[in-house]
This record gives structure tokens, C-alpha cells and sequence, in this order.
């Protein structure tokens, strides 16, 4: 290039900034309107305008994404980066946050290269930048989809603060076995409750403007099917039909591309033999040319790498074209674009318009952040400063960590405890502070969080709780016993917290097993002879089959891990302050053998039904029983509910016309409440099998001691359609049963006729 | 078409004797075809190959009526009520009646006395469940598997034919050959184990040793391929359950079998019971025609299973038992069995116009083809011989085979120190566990006539081993699944008072096969328990497996100095389990699955793929457990000898293999030991790069090869391009050009390897 073509572009690019320092976003977008705002022709036209100067490196440059490092001063970067940043081989980063750090890199990429295209700064906060809330399999457990945005966007707003604008989250992949680790990041099982989520952390996570300082950009991952990993071991391979694939894995993804997520990232699996990270199948026939999704695709870390022991490419070369041509624009960490992208093309083996088309994508969200018009609007250490931990944030963990507990069971109401009671706390968890938050816990901070202990003392004061360990997470060492079933003894009731560790759950952490470790059991087994009545908390990522365990406990309250304001929820909520209200969004299973257990099974030719005389031939296990310890869907409350039988609006409903379905619930038991209504349907005949239930509504309500109300759900076309035999989506003419109440497992039922 | 109308009317004594003329006429036609054509195996329903008989069964059908018609495809049991009134009315194609201590031959020949007064006199057709044996009993089919040799297979299968024939059963609903990766699954033990290729092998052996060279024999008998396709795949290995799998699965895994039965000429294929993606198989058109007749080439019989074809309302495809009849007929189920549905349906649903006519009659016309092949309108009773049973039925020589089969069988999963065998001239021995001296679970599940009285139990047969002053002593100890303790000081005692002590455990043969799914693999705990006592004595303890799937034994393993797996060995297996502990025989089976560590790890299988983070245990973000290891407690191909075998590196003709050329692949096999034994050397292949992920490993050949020791020998294995196929990215078999690894060894977890690469063509 002679310097006078270089001057012309430098003008170029300044006259264009500068052109796009007024707002670039005028309208807000909703999610009605995402689509649009994809396309909004002034965003096209300058993104075109920047990439028709570009060079080839500097566009394969924005289609990398490197991860700063962390030392013991903060986060640090490899200075190969560095160079990579000024030489616009690296258009993105991840793994930074921090104002200052973030806002140094920026400047070289401002100040140091040519085309001054501003970095983007990635970063996982999954459920909180430094306050922490419940683990999203928590949150899930809420059904409360006002919350979880909220609690997105308390996160999104914080992340921002500290210099990032693309947060990897949420994870929308359905998950059927509560051996994967990443159960935990996720919503459950459902594809219903799970889209809403989806759609709901979207919307938390990006506002109604992407360009505001107080939204991050969202990546809807892991593309796809990634929570059905063969025995529930991560990375593994994924096996299922086209079927089961679009019937309950596809959902959320489309929910949160439907919300307006501005990125997707590829999962690690396999699917069926293909690789996600190659596939066309998924990342163009169905997210971009059935979906419309228009923002860009990143690989998770390493992804395009991790072909070649897939056994589908020979090297990293061959990966990088795989990946491009099945449409994917950005490459995490691997750095097989950067190195090999240009000899791709000239080879003939990847297309301009296939880089262009990436990078357009890439260009087009850094636009949307608002990026080119203020580099830097997203470093803010007065912003971060007044956002992290503030006592919104903290009250909004609190609240969310209150509605993510799921009371399990509570003989002779146990639960709550007491005024005055003597508490015995005891277990491995019951004086952790680090386990509290979980999995993947971003820049969150466990040393500024309550332990349960600390919290219990605060809300029954100190003379009421005594204290001991009883035995670690695991091993054998039984030396706590005694002084735990001593401390028992002295005691009125006891307060156990059980469970697994916070490194038991998300990436990399499936179990074989989902009992609880042996000694815990033992433990609980001492305790439970002492005669006193039980209390279990049980922290976890994951349901945990507790078939041994439940019969010695007279109450037991899921907590998952709670987060930074985990502990006086927990209290809150043992205590009575607050009336547990969360429903399970995962099926519990009795043993590990149960596996895969999920409440919208299929009839089978065989149904198992338990009246009458025993039947044989007929879909069972010989010693252990169909139905799960604890039904999605169910959690009790300290108060109790009555379900009317469900009122249809007509038996015979008009293809096209819409189903109302009310009914009252009564709170009938002696304290205020929130109780979580669910409707499900089955289609009763269908040109393929159909799940014997459901879930196609819910509906939190809060009823006051005695108070009745009316729920209606619209039940609508797309409510009732699927896909049939032929794949096409619709409905089918014939009978359907409508169930509502307060758990998949406990329903009341009503029947009618869609009719032609 | 119109004769059939005519059918229906009253029949004049003119139009009688033209029925029996054309069916004599047939019968004596039939005769000199049946010699002549003894190779039906690849033609499958000779209908389609053969006009002799296409004619005659044309003439028969053309005198049905619609009922009559009907009736052929409907098989029903003695529990039907009015079923003698049926057969008289000529209103049904067979009965299923193989149960035990019924006097089959005697059955048979009533019921086809009763067809005889029917109005078309169309014989009978008898079949049951004639899975491992019919009087004689032979090992499970999992057990069959683990010898790796086929040859087991057909000459048992061929036996149960001779048996079930001479009592009038002239075809089996075996073999069930359902690839099975999930041990929670209880029929597991019917099938041949997790593997296509060895699956396949199997299907193949089955297939010949029951229909034998020709159907027309009156030894042979038709067999039933079952259950297509993916039965083995239920969710959650609960019977019955949903399958969920994608096509290339189905292609990869679980169709092989079935392709190799169908070449092999296997005459009849059932469909599974379970919604495979949410059509139930007894409805589904893609599995049924468009692979299964279309693409296999099959034009045989399609027989329901009991009750499947009106179970499609508890499916929820079907809001009658008429719909499901048109759903099931439509997608190609010939039979209806058990139900009755199709006579009640069929004909109605014929007259509305909601099935074709044709369809109906193509159903029937395979049923009569059968029905001639096997001899029956030549002599309805050819098979109902009261001569036949006595020379046939449990004869010494079948004992004989049988008590050699079963050791064949056995898998040493353990020999610590070489604890095993045993000498005969110990002092004493002690015998504990529920398995035995229980003859009648030694048979396993569905173990047709099979009588307990005639079984040998490990104690009977460790008694007759042992040297005449060795002292044997027994203790029951405790009960297959209870949770009493009563019987544990006794056992203890025994255990005490003996040089070592050999137990019997494990399941019952009520604890696997149909509808009996386990969601634990383990040993019950009162087993457990009892071993855990005796063990503690401090005496040497050989434990025997006597079980129907892969068991988590992983307490046994550590503990326990000698395990050897028996899975259910049949009629001779306390002989055969005798023979094998103290070295009259020296074992040599393999496993045919995984045995997991837990219950947990399923499912667990050696063909994995890579994926794209393969266990490492330096790198924590590698797919893996965090509480148990990703290798299995026993790998598939496992199994020791009493002799150890030394297999060379491996050598290959060329590393640069020309698409045309054959490679192959030599090692050196020593017996190291001190026994002459067998080894069963296997080779597996894995293509490093294809356009879709492949299998770490896939077994592609294997040779049993018996050293005396010392002995070297040297094994060639040809591999052409064809053993290299794949399903592509499109679906297609083909073979694509890349690096190859091969690898030989004595177990999947194969050591020594080579590569070599396929050149383009």
C-alpha cells in the first residue's frame, strides 16, 4: 500500500466515525422488533462502509477472540495478544474485566491501529459479575421470569460497568441427566419453562438497548443439544433423532434468538457425528435460514480445534474451513482462523463472501454496542463502584435467592422453624462460604459472603445455634460424629446442610453417581437416631437422588447454591420470613439408575399403572418404581393450596379459535403464600406419540391465609401444535386432556375436542 | 378378485371337491419342489421366486374368504376362548403354545386334527418361544455371544429345531438379535451383546442353525429376526420404554444384525414393541417398508408381537383397536400375534375401503408360501411325530453338546495367583450361594421345556468332579433377593471348614429377560453381604456368576481371588461349570458387552467416539467423571485363560494400501503359559480423520486360535476396502481414503497397533 492510499483511508475511517458519533440506535427495540433492528439499513450501510476498507488480515482479525490471563495484580495479557491487538489481528477479547485494564487495550486498538474498530470485551457472567444470585438451575426453580431478567440485568449492568459488553450466557440446552455438570447453568428440563427463561435472560442480559452502558450483548449457548452428553459425561457425544432434537432441545435457542440474542455460541458435542462447531445443519439450514438469526456464531474455547480429535478434520487448517463453511464468524482462543483463514481462501477451500458475511456480523453487534460511537463508554470505575454490591443488587440476590428454594418435603411442619427452638447446625456446608456461589461465579467474591452459620446466628441469635461440622463433603473420616450427635442430642431441632461442593457441578464436573456421598449419609443416618427432628438443606447443582435419605429427614429445602446473599435468604426462609415458593425444574430421581427421568415421558405400549393387581409385562424396573423421588414441578410451601377442578371454556374447540382454562385455588392452610399454578395438556392420539404431559403455562399468585382466585390460561393453536409424523408443525383434530395444579405429579384434569 | 366374492358364499358340494382337488393338487405338487430347491435361505418367501408355489398359493387363496383370510394372519394362544371353534371355522393362521409342561406333540396334533375339519383345511402353524433350547437347555444367548463362536450358535439353534419340530413347533420367535448397550435392560440376555459385527455374525449362525439348509426339512424350523429394530435402545433400559435414536445410529449400530439375518434367509422378522422417534414400530412404514423391504430386500413374514398391534392405542397413535389394525397392516405387519384384533377388523375395514384388498392378500399368500415350504399341506403332521420326540428330545448327545457349549461360554473374569483351577484332590470344598443347587435357575429366563429335573447344579456337578475323598460340603447362605440373614452363620461355618470355597451367585432367571429391567446393576446386598462374610473367614473364595447381564461387581473384583462369569448355562451347567473350575476345560470366552463399574456409567460401550476432548488425566476439562473413572470395570473382548497367550507387534503387508489390494495384518500368537488353551485374538480398526466422527475402535474380525504350550502360530487377517466402509455424512456406505490404525489384541483394550493408509482410488 502506498502512503497515499493509507492516508486516504485514515481519512476515511475518521470521517466515518466521526459520523457515527451521533446515537446510532434511535429506536428501542423490542423483541417484536429484533428482526428489524438486525436489519436496520444504517447499520448495514456502515458496516459495509468499514469493511470495504479493510484488508484481509484486519477482517480475519475481527473474527478472533483471544482470553486475557490473570495474575496475581490482575488481569494480564499474553504480549503476543498484544502485538495481535495492534496489528488487528485480534478484534476481540474475553476474560478481561476490569475498567482500567479493559479501557488500556482499548486504546490500542484505538490509538494503534489502522482501522480503529473498537475491541470487544467478552466474559462468562453466568448468574452475576460480583453479586452473585442463585445459580441459574436455581433461578429456574423461581418460575419467576420478572426475577430472573431482573437479576440479568443486575448482572448485565455490573459486567458493563467493568468493561464488558458480551456476556457468554445464558445457556438455554436442555438437560435430562443430572450426572452433567452443566445441569446447573441451565433451566431444567423443560422446553416450555426453559424458552421463557431463555427468552426472560435475554431480555435481562440486553435490555431494550444494546447500546446503553448498562447492557451486555448475549450469547445463546451451546448450540446445539449439548445437555444430552452420552452417560451424562461432558464433552461427550450426543445421539437423538431429529425428532427429540427439535421437539425439546431446540426450543430455548429459538426463544432466545426470537428475544433478540445478538450471539450464538457453538457446543462442544457431536451431534449424531457432526461436530456442532461444523455443521451446517445447525449453524446455517437451521439458525440463520429457518431462525433468521442475524447476529454472529463464536466456537466455544477451542472448538474449531477440537476437530481434529473428533476425528473430522487432520489439522487445525482443515478445521478452520470446516467451521467457516458451516457458518461459523468467530474463533475462541484457537486461533486457527487467524492462522489459517487467508491461505483457506486462496486455496479456494473458504469464500470472500463467507469471511465478509462473518465479519459483517461481527462489525454489525460492535455497532449495535455502540461501540464506534464511544470506545470507552464501557470502563467506568465510578459506575462499577456504585453498581457492585449495591443494595439493589444485594436485595434483588437476596429476594432471588429466597425464591430459588424448593421445600421438598416438611412432615408435621417442621418447617419453619420455631421462635425460641434450640437449633443444632450441623454439616459440611453449613460453615462454607465458598461454596455458596456456585459454578462459574465470575469476578464474584465468596470472601464477602455470609456463611449459613453466620447468617442462622444473625436471624435466631447466637444463644440459639450450636454448631458442628460432623464430617467433610466426602471421605471417611467419621471423627465429627460424636460431637455432632452431641450437639443433636442438646438440641430441639436440627438444621442439616448436605450437599456437594461448588466444583461437584458445572464444566467438567459430571458425576457417575448422584447420591450423596456416603459419609454425608452416615452422618445424616446418627443424627437421625438421635430422635430429633430433621432439617435438611441440601446444596447442589444438580437434582440429587436421595432415595436412602429422604426417610430420615422430617423436612428437606433445596437451596441449590444461593449466592452472595445465599445464606440470609436461607434463613429467611427457614425461619418463616419468608414462605418458600419454589417449584423443581428438574426431576428428582430416587437412584442414579433411573436415568433419564423426566415428567413428559411417552405413554409406551406398555404403561405401568399401579392400580389393580401387579402387571408384569409391562414398562417397569423390577425394584425400584417408575416415578421419581420428587416430581418436576413440585415444591411445597409452608401454607397450603386447593386446586378446582379445571373449567374449559368449551369442550369442542374450533381449530384456530383459542381455549381458556380457569381455575380457583384457595390457600387454605395458615400463613400468606405464593403459589406457582402449571397447566399442562396431552394430546391424547396423535400421528406420532405424544409426552403424557406437557407444561404449557404457569402462573405465580399470591394468595393471602384463606384467599381464593381465579386462574386463566389461554391455551392457543401453537400451544396444541407439534411436529407430526411428516415433521410439519400444526396440530391434530382429536382429544385432549388440560391438567392444572401445583406439580406435574398433582393435577386436576378436564378433557376436550379440537375440531376441524 | 372375483373368486374371493364367490368365496364368501355357501359352498356347494361341487365347489368342495374343486377345494380339495386344487389343494391336492397343490400338496402333490409341493413334494418334488421341496427337494429339488433345498436353498431357499437367500430367496426369502419363495412366493416371489418360485411359480409352483406362487400358483398353488394363489389357488387356495383365491377359495378364501374375507374371515378366512383374516384368520391366517391372526396367531393365538390356548388362552383364547373360543380358539378350537376358530380353528374348526378355519379363522386362524397358527397358535403359539411352547409352554412349559404342556405335551406339545400332543397339543399340536389335536389342534391340527381340529384344522383338518375346517372347511379349506389349511394346516396349522405351531410356534413359540424356542429362545436357548427347547427341552435340552442351552445357554442364554448373551452366554452363546461370549464364545465367539458361531458355530455354537447354529449347532444349538439347530438342535432346538430338531426338538421343538419333533413336538410339532415349526417355528421360533428367535433369534432376538438387538444390539444392546444398556445392562439395565433385562433382555439383554436374549440378544448377542453390544457389537454390530459380532451381533451380526451371530444373527447369521441363528439363522442357519434353525431353518438349516432347507425349511422343507422336517428338523428345521422357521425363525423369526427380532425385535426390528432398536428394541435395545429403551430409554432409561427400561422395557417397553421409548427409543430415541437418529438414523445413523439406527444405520451404524443397530440395522446390522438384521441385514446379516435377512441375508442369511431368515423367514419371519417381528417387529419391536416400543415408538422408535415417536412412531411405534408395529406402525411405522419408514422401518417396516421402506427399510426393511425396500432397502434389506426382506419378503418374508412380518409377525407382530403379542398384543403389539392393539397396543398402538396405549401408544397413543390409534383411538380403536380397527384403527391400529389399518396403521399396523398399512405399514406392512402381516400377523397379527396374540390379539385377535385382525379378525375381528380385518374384513370390515376391507369392505369400507380403508385397507385394500391386495394388502390383505399379500399377507396371507406369505403366511400360505410358509405354510407349503415347511411341508405343512404335504403333511399337516409331518411335525407332530410322537416317534420323532422320543429320539430327538434330550437325547445323551444333546446333553453331550450342551455340557460343551456351556463351558465355551464362560468368562474368566479374575484368576489372582491362579486360584483357578482347582485341584480335584482338595480336601474339602465348600459350596455356598443361592445359585448352587438351584437347578431351575440355571435355565434362565424363557427357557421353553427346559425341565429343572434334569439339570445338573454346580454342587451336582463339583461332586461328580472331585476326587472320591474330596469332601464337599454346601450351604444355601441366603436367597437370590431377600433381605434375611438367617442362613449367613451356616455358610460361615461351612466356609470355615473348608480348603476353599467356591459361591454361586447372582440373579435368578426372574431377575432378567422380558419386563424384567433393573435400575441396579448390582448384586443384590443380601449377596453381597453373604460374600462379604465368607470372605471375611480369610478362606480362598472362587465366586460363579450365574446372571443375565453385565453386573457392577466392583466389591467382588477387589476382594474376591477368582470370578468366573457363567451368565445362565443351561441343562449341563453344573457339569460344565465343574469342568472349567478344575481344568478339565480351560476357558476361553470373551465378553460380548461391558461390564460397567456403576450403574452410572451406562451407557458404556468400547466403540465410543473420540469427541473433542478425550480424557486426560492432566487437564480437567476432558470429558469425565469427577467420582469415577470412564473405563469400564471389565472392557468388551475381555476374558482370561489359564494359560497366558503373547500376541506380537502387529504386521502389515504395506502401510500404503492401493484401493483394490487386500491388506494384511499378521501377529504371532505364543502360548506362554502352561495349558493348552484358546485364545480368541481380535482386531479392530478406527479411521483417523472421515467426514463424520468415528468410532475410537470398531471389531472388524476375529480368530480363535488353541495353542498347546509353547505353541506359536501365526494369524493373517485380509481386510479389503469393504471392511473399512462407513456411513458417510450423507448417509451412504462407503469407503473414504484416509490413515487408518489397526489393532490386534486379546480384549478391546487392545495394545498393539499399526497404521497404514487407504490410498485413493
Amino acid at each position: 500500500m502506498t502512503q497515499k492510499l493509507m492516508m486516504l483511508l485514515t481519512v476515511g475511517v475518521v470521517v466515518f466515525l466521526s459520523a457515527c458519533q451521533q446515537p446510532l440506535v434511535k429506536k428501542v427495540a423490542t423483541k417484536h422488533e429484533a428482526s428489524k433492528y438486525f436489519n436496520d439499513p444504517v447499520i448495514t450501510h456502515k458496516v459495509d462502509s468499514v469493511l470495504s476498507m479493510m484488508t484481509l488480515d484486519e477482517k480475519i482479525g475481527q473474527l478472533t477472540l483471544y482470553s486475557s490471563g490473570w495474575d496475581k495484580t490482575g488481569p494480564s495479557m499474553n504480549e503476543n495478544y498484544i502485538n495481535d491487538i495492534k496489528a488487528g489481528r485480534c478484534g476481540n477479547i474475553f476474560n478481561a474485566f476490569s475498567p482500567d485494564y479493559n479501557r488500556k487495550l482499548q486504546k490500542i486498538a484505538m490509538e494503534q491501529t489502522r482501522m480503529k474498530i473498537p475491541l470487544l470485551f467478552g466474559y462468562d457472567v453466568i448468574h452475576g459479575q460480583k453479586t452473585i444470585f442463585p445459580i441459574p438451575l436455581g433461578e429456574a426453580a423461581s418460575w419467576d421470569l420478572k426475577s430472573i431478567q431482573k437479576t440479568a440485568s443486575a448482572a448485565a449492568a455490573e459486567a458493563a460497568a467493568a468493561g464488558i459488553q458480551w456476556t457468554y450466557a445464558p445457556m438455554c440446552d436442555i438437560a435430562r441427566d443430572p450426572r452433567w455438570g452443566r445441569v446447573s447453568e441451565g433451566a431444567g428440563e423443560d422446553p416450555y419453562l426453559g424458552s421463557k427463561i431463555a427468552a426472560a435472560r435475554v431480555h435481562g442480559f440486553q435490555g431494550t438497548d444494546l447500546a446503553s452502558d448498562t447492557t451486555v450483548v448475549a450469547c445463546v449457548k451451546h448450540f446445539a443439544a449439548y445437555g444430552a452428553p452420552e452417560a451424562g459425561r461432558d464433552y461427550n457425544t450426543v445421539d437423538m433423532s431429529e425428532r427429540k432434537l427439535r421437539d425439546v432441545y431446540l426450543p430455548p435457542y429459538k426463544a432466545a434468538v426470537d428475544a433478540g440474542a445478538g450471539t450464538v455460541m457453538t457446543s462442544f458435542n457431536d451431534l449424531n457425528g457432526v461436530p456442532a462447531t461444523a455443521s451446517h445443519f445447525l449453524m446455517t439450514d437451521i439458525l440463520r435460514k429457518e431462525w433468521g438469526f442475524n447476529g454472529f456464531v463464536v466456537t466455544d474455547y477451542t472448538a474449531i480445534n477440537e476437530l481434529v480429535p473428533h476425528g473430522i478434520a487432520k489439522d487445525d487448517k482443515d478445521a478452520a474451513a470446516l467451521a467457516m463453511n458451516a457458518g461459523v464468524d468467530m474463533d475462541m482462543q484457537g486461533g486457527t482462523y487467524s492462522k489459517y483463514l487467508k491461505e483457506l481462501l486462496k486455496e479456494g477451500r473458504v469464500t470472500q463472501e463467507e469471511i465478509d458475511n462473518a465479519v459483517r456480523r461481527v462489525l454489525r453487534i460492535k455497532f449495535r454496542l455502540g461501540l464506534f460511537a464511544d470506545p470507552y463508554k464501557y470502563f467506568s470505575n465510578k459506575r462499577e463502584k456504585k453498581l457492585t454490591y449495591s443494595k439493589y443488587h444485594m436485595a434483588l440476590a437476596r429476594q432471588m435467592a429466597r425464591e430459588s428454594m424448593v421445600l421438598l418435603k416438611n412432615d408435621k411442619e417442621t418447617l419453619p422453624l420455631k421462635k425460641g427452638q434450640r437449633i443444632a447446625l450441623i454439616g459440611p456446608l453449613a460453615d462454607s462460604q465458598r461454596d455458596l456461589l456456585g459454578s462459574w461465579h465470575a469476578a464474584g467474591d465468596w470472601k464477602i459472603n455470609k456463611t449459613v452459620k453466620e447468617a442462622m446466628v444473625e436471624q435466631f441469635g447466637k444463644s440459639n445455634i450450636r454448631y458442628a461440622k460432623g464430617c467433610d463433603l466426602r471421605g471417611d473420616n467419621r471423627s465429627g460424629f460424636a460431637s455432632a450427635v452431641a450437639v443433636a442430642r442438646r438440641s430441639d431441632v436440627v438444621v442439616m446442610v448436605l450437599g456437594e461442593s461448588a466444583e461437584w457441578s458445572g464444566e467438567a464436573a459430571s458425576r457417575a453417581h448422584i447420591n450423596l456421598p456416603h459419609i454425608q449419609s452416615e452422618l445424616l443416618e446418627a443424627i437421625h437416631k438421635t430422635g430429633k427432628p430433621v432439617v435438611v438443606v441440601l446444596m447442589s447443582g444438580r437434582p440429587l437422588a436421595l432415595d436412602k435419605e429422604v426417610p430420615m429427614t422430617d423436612a428437606m429445602l433445596e437451596a441449590w447454591f444461593p449466592g452472595t446473599e445465599g445464606a440470609p435468604a436461607l434463613a429467611d426462609v427457614l425461619s418463616g420470613k419468608y414462605n418458600p415458593s419454589g417449584k423443581l425444574p428438574m426431576t428428582f430421581p430416587r437412584i442414579t439408575g433411573q436415568i433419564p427421568i423426566y415428567y413428559s415421558a411417552k405413554n409406551t405400549g406398555r404403561p405401568y399403572t399401579k392400580t389393580g393387581k401387579e402387571q408384569k409385562y409391562r414398562s417397569r424396573y423390577l425394584f425400584t418404581p417408575n416415578t421419581p423421588e420428587f416430581a418436576f414441578g413440585h415444591g411445597l410451601s409452608y401454607t397450603t393450596f386447593s386446586y378446582s377442578a379445571p373449567k374449559l371454556s368449551t369442550v369442542r374447540l374450533q381449530m384456530g379459535d383459542t381455549l381458556h382454562v380457569s381455575a380457583t385455588i384457595t390457600n387454605t392452610g395458615n400463613y400468606d403464600g405464593t403459589e406457582v399454578a402449571q397447566l399442562y395438556i396431552r394430546d391424547m392420539v396423535g400421528s406420532v406419540t405424544r409426552p403424557v404431559k406437557e407444561l404449557k403455562g404457569f402462573r405465580r399468585i399470591f394468595l393471602k391465609k384463606g384467599e381464593s382466585k381465579t386462574v386463566t390460561f389461554d391455551l392457543t393453536m401453537n400451544d396444541l401444535s407439534f411436529y407430526r409424523k411428516d415433521m410439519t408443525w400444526g396440530t391434530e383434530p382429536g382429544d385432549f386432556k388440560v391438567f392444572v395444579g401445583g406439580a406435574s405429579d398433582n393435577v386436576k384434569e378436564a378433557a376436550f375436542t379440537l375440531v376441524k | 378378485m372375483k373368486r374371493n366374492k364367490e368365496g364368501k358364499k355357501r359352498m356347494t358340494g361341487m365347489r368342495l371337491i374343486t377345494v380339495f382337488a386344487v389343494i391336492m393338487t397343490a400338496i402333490a405338487g409341493c413334494q418334488p419342489s421341496g427337494k429339488q430347491e433345498p436353498k431357499t435361505a437367500h430367496q426369502g418367501s419363495r412366493y416371489f421366486t418360485d411359480p409352483t408355489i406362487a400358483h398353488k398359493v394363489d389357488s387356495v387363496l383365491s377359495l378364501m374368504t374375507p374371515e378366512e383370510k383374516a384368520g391366517q394372519l391372526c396367531i393365538m394362544g390356548a388362552d383364547y376362548p373360543n380358539l378350537k371353534q376358530l380353528v374348526k371355522e378355519g379363522k386362524l393362521g397358527g397358535t403359539n403354545g411352547v409352554l412349559p409342561g404342556r405335551n406339545v406333540g400332543r397339543y399340536t396334533r389335536q389342534m391340527q386334527k381340529l384344522a383338518k375339519q375346517s372347511r379349506l383345511k389349511i394346516p396349522l402353524l405351531f410356534m413359540g418361544d424356542v429362545i436357548h433350547g427347547f427341552q435340552t437347555g442351552f445357554p442364554v444367548p448373551l452366554a452363546l455371544a461370549a464364545s465367539w463362536n458361531p458355530d455354537l450358535t447354529r449347532k444349538t439353534d439347530s438342535i432346538s429345531a430338531v426338538e421343538a419340530t419333533a413336538s410339532g413347533v415349526s417355528w421360533t420367535f428367535n433369534p432376538m438379535i438387538d444390539i444392546a448397550r444398556d445392562p439395565r435392560w433385562g433382555r439383554i440376555v436374549e440378544g448377542a451383546g453390544e457389537d454390530p459385527y459380532l451381533g451380526s455374525l451371530m444373527a447369521a449362525a441363528a439363522v442357519k442353525g434353525y431353518q438349516g439348509e432347507s425349511l422343507a426339512s422336517p428338523h428345521t424350523m422357521m425363525a423369526t429376526a427380532k425385535h426390528f429394530v432398536g428394541y435395545g435402545a429403551v430409554q432409561a433400559g427400561r422395557d417397553y420404554n421409548t427409543v430415541n435414536m437418529p438414523e445413523r445410529e439406527l444405520r451404524e449400530v443397530y440395522l446390522p444384525p438384521f441385514e446379516a439375518a435377512v441375508k442369511a434367509g431368515i423367514g419371519a422378522v417381528m417387529p419391536a414393541f416400543v415408538a422408535f422417534n415417536g412412531v411405534p414400530v408395529t406402525a411405522n412404514h419408514f422401518l417396516l417398508q421402506d427399510i426393511l423391504r425396500k432397502e434389506l430386500g426382506f419378503n418374508g413374514i412380518v409377525v407382530s408381537d403379542y398384543d403389539a398391534v392393539t397396543e398402538l392405542q396405549e401408544h397413543g397413535v390409534a383411538s380403536s383397536a380397527a384403527e391400529a389394525d389399518e396403521l399396523a397392516m398399512k405399514a406392512g405387519v402381516d400377523m397379527d400375534l396374540h390379539s385377535g384384533s385382525y379378525l375381528q377388523n380385518l374384513p370390515k375395514l376391507v369392505k369400507e375401503g380403508k385397507i385394500p384388498e391386495s394388502l390383505v392378500d399379500d399377507a396371507v399368500r406369505k403366511v400360505l408360501t410358509m405354510k407349503f415350504e415347511l411341508g405343512l399341506f404335504d403333511n399337516p403332521f409331518r411335525y407332530s411325530d410322537s416317534t420323532l420326540v422320543v429320539n430327538h428330545v434330550l437325547p445323551a448327545r444333546h446333553r453331550e453338546a450342551a455340557r460343551k457349549v456351556a463351558r465355551e461360554t464362560f468368562v474368566l473374569l479374575k484368576n489372582e495367583k491362579n486360584i483357578l483351577p482347582l485341584s480335584k484332590k482338595l480336601h474339602s470344598i465348600a459350596v455356598i450361594g443361592p445359585a448352587a443347587d438351584n437347578p431351575l435357575n440355571l435355565l434362565g429366563p424363557v427357557h421353553a421345556l427346559a425341565r429343572p429335573e434334569d439339570v445338573v447344579t454346580v454342587l451336582q456337578g463339583i461332586k461328580k468332579a472331585v476326587s472320591p475323598w474330596t469332601k464337599v460340603t454346601y450351604a444355601k447362605g441366603t436367597d437370590y433377593n431377600t433381605s434375611s440373614e438367617s442362613g449367613f452363620p451356616a455358610a460361615v461355618r461351612v466356609a470355615r471348614n473348608a480348603d476353599v470355597v467356591v459361591m454361586v451367585l447372582g440373579e435368578n432367571n426372574g431377575m432378567c429377560g422380558e419386563a424384567d429391567s433393573r435400575a441396579s446393576l448390582q448384586l443384590p446386598e443380601n449377596q453381597l453381604d453373604l460374600v462379604k462374610a465368607v470372605v471375611k473367614t480369610g478362606k480362598p473364595v472362587v465366586a460363579v456368576l450365574v446372571n443375565g447381564r453385565p453386573l457392577a461387581v466392583n466389591w467382588l473384583n477387589k476382594h474376591v481371588p477368582g470370578i468366573l462369569e457363567t451368565w445362565f448355562p443351561g441343562t449341563e451347567g453344573g457339569n460344565a461349570i465343574a469342568d472349567v473350575l478344575f481344568g478339565d476345560y480351560n476357558p476361553s470366552g470373551k465378553l460380548p458387552v461391558t461390564f460397567p463399574r456403576s450403574v452410572g456409567q451406562v451407557p458404556i460401550f468400547y466403540s465410543h467416539l473420540n469427541t473433542g476432548r478425550p480424557f486426560n488425566p492432566n487437564d480437567k476439562y476432558t470429558t469425565r467423571y469427577v467420582d469415577m473413572p470412564n473405563t469400564p470395570l471389565y472392557p468388551f473382548g475381555y476374558g482370561l485363560s489359564y494359560t497366558t497367550f503373547s500376541i506380537s507387534p502387529v504386521k502389515l503387508n504395506t502401510q500404503n494400501l492401493n484401493w483394490n489390494d487386500t491388506l494384511k495384518v499378521s501377529v504371532s500368537v505364543i502360548n506362554t503359559g502352561e495349558r493348552t488353551g484358546t485364545e480368541v485374538v481380535q482386531l479392530y480398526t478406527h479411521q483417523q480423520v472421515a467426514d463424520v466422527s468415528l468410532p475410537v475402535k470398531q471389531l472388524r474380525a476375529f480368530r480363535r486360535v488353541r495353542l498347546v504350550p509353547g505353541e506359536v502360530t501365526e494369524i493373517t487377517f485380509r481386510l479389503t476396502r469393504k471392511d473399512l466402509a462407513i456411513l458417510d455424512k450423507d448417509m451412504k456406505w462407503k469407503t473414504e481414503p484416509g490413515t487408518f490404525d489397526v489393532m490386534v489384541g486379546s480384549s478391546s483394550e487392545v495394545t498393539k497397533s499399526a497404521g497404514f493408509i487407504l490410498e485413493k482410488p
